[in-house]
């Protein structure tokens, strides 16, 4: 069968975005044997002109539970390090859910059919009716963060 | 009266975990679960694939997921279905929480101290609830993490205060598997209560509905009786986890009776005998916490469940 593009997006996120959910609808008008979902995003970790600032609000959370003095400089290394944007997905179908993949991956890649489906979502059957696809856009650490998503069905 | 060890909090591959679904039996199979959840990130793809990994092994699975907003996460146990957590509105949740509990989950609020922004964006509980009678329990021990930044001793702190307004919340841990555990040793577990004929999955569950569940690190405080104004409390010590029985000995045992804000009866007798305490007319509820030594967060070893005096509950 002939591989069919479905979805091909991209955009910029401002830091001022920081936290929120950019959907995709489109409606299937036929069956496919197999859906590929492809997402991705640059920027995964602070950018150096904003670095101390991030690790000044880094400090003022954690002193709020501790006296700084008492963090073991390995410790605060780790927890300064922590910060990251993630742009996770979930994939809906006529309002059910199909699965969804949280995982700090920069590059996610989906498989979706009847057989098996990539680990998080259930296996499904490309078919015609309303196919949805989220993306969960978390704390977007730097501006001009682009993303892209594009699916494909065969 | 049995006390069902349950492991409430835990992730596979199927969201940010590192073991598969099977994997993650396995090890709970290993390290002697008795009950394992299985609460993936917002997806509930692992379910069908539990009773072919299970069939046969000494533990019982509960079908759930942990429904990640931006505002804080929901543990939703017994459940296995999406949901439009992305409308959440984080001033006013309850729509959510209704809508969770109206399709059967047990609903709680996982790790709802931990250190917040920008750390950990939205681990924290940020969003305003104003009704925590749609909750079933709390998560007041995460040991994924250290306690500090896990807020647990807050977290705690939180579910006494809601149980001494009056809400009927269970107090639960979680380990929040994403790997393996780098130690088990001294840290806090959940048991519930169950009878004899529901030691099992359902068991546990009904002891979150009814807010019967202990948090421990091994002896397990419970009263056994009450008449009038008294209340019989006994601990359990014989409880296999960490090594309990053998740790026992060499502890300065320590019992504090809460009954109410700012009010409690201590002991210092040893746990070996039943303890009867005299409880004020005004008590509506009661707290039993045991210690070593001191009586802070540091040295707590476990809390009971809540009891409300003159109600059947034994």
């Amino acid at each position: 069968m002939k591989r069919k593009e479905l979805i091909r997006v991209e955009g910029l996120l401002p830091r001022a975005f920081h936290l929120g959910h950019i959907t995709y609808t489109v409606v299937l008008e036929e069956p496919m044997e197999r859906l590929r979902i492809v997402s991705a995003f640059d920027k995964h970790k602070i950018e150096p002109e904003h670095r101390d600032e991030l690790a000044q609000a880094c400090r003022e959370a954690i002193h709020h539970y501790v006296p700084l003095d008492q963090v073991p400089p390995a410790a605060m290394d780790r927890l300064l390090n922590i910060p990251k944007t993630e742009i996770n997905l979930s994939v809906f179908f006529n309002e059910e859910l199909v699965g969804c993949m949280l995982k700090d991956l920069t590059r996610k890649e989906i498989v979706l059919s009847p057989e098996d489906s990539t680990v998080g979502f259930l296996p499904f059957t490309p078919r015609p009716g309303v196919l949805k696809i989220v993306l969960h856009v978390q704390n977007v650490l730097n501006d001009n963060t682009h993303y892209t998503l594009a699916v494909e069905g065969d | 009266m049995k006390f069902r060890r349950a492991e409430l909090h835990n992730h596979s591959t199927e969201s940010d975990g590192t073991m598969s679904v099977a994997e993650l039996i396995d090890y709970a199979v290993e390290h002697r679960f008795e009950t394992l959840a299985l609460t993936d990130h917002n997806t509930y793809s692992g379910h069908r694939k539990v009773a072919g990994a299970l069939a046969g092994k000494p533990l019982d699975v509960i079908l759930g997921v942990e429904t990640t907003t931006f505002f804080g996460h929901i543990l939703c146990l017994g459940y296995g279905a999406g949901s439009d957590w992305m409308s959440l509105n984080p001033y006013a949740p309850e729509g959510l929480l209704k809508y969770l509990k109206h399709q059967g989950a047990l609903i709680g609020l996982a790790h709802p101290m931990c250190i917040g922004e920008p750390i950990s964006v939205g681990c924290q509980c940020t969003m305003k609830i104003h009704d925590y009678s749609l909750l079933d329990y709390i998560e007041v021990v995460n040991t994924a993490a250290g306690d500090t930044l896990m807020g647990n001793a807050q977290a705690l702190a939180l579910w006494e205060e809601l149980l001494f307004e009056g809400y009927r919340l269970a107090a639960v841990t979680g380990k929040d598997i994403h790997q393996p555990p780098a130690r088990l040793e001294n840290l806090f577990t959940t048991f519930a209560q169950v009878d004899e004929e529901a030691d099992n999955a359902d068991g546990v569950l009904q002891a979150i509905r009814t807010q019967k569940t202990i948090i421990s690190k091994g002896p397990l405080p419970y009263v056994a009786a009450q008449e009038g104004d008294t209340v019989q409390i006994q601990v359990d010590n014989t409880n296999p986890y960490d090594s309990w029985p053998e740790k026992f000995g060499g502890i300065a045992p320590v019992m504090e009776l809460v009954t109410g804000p700012g009010q409690s009866q201590i002991s210092r007798d040893p746990w070996n005998a039943p303890f009867t305490f005299q409880i004020p007319a005004s008590c509506r509820c009661l707290l039993v916490k045991l210690y070593d030594g001191t009586c802070d967060y540091r040295h707590l070893l476990a809390v009971s469940a809540p009891f409300y005096p003159g109600e059947a509950q034994l």
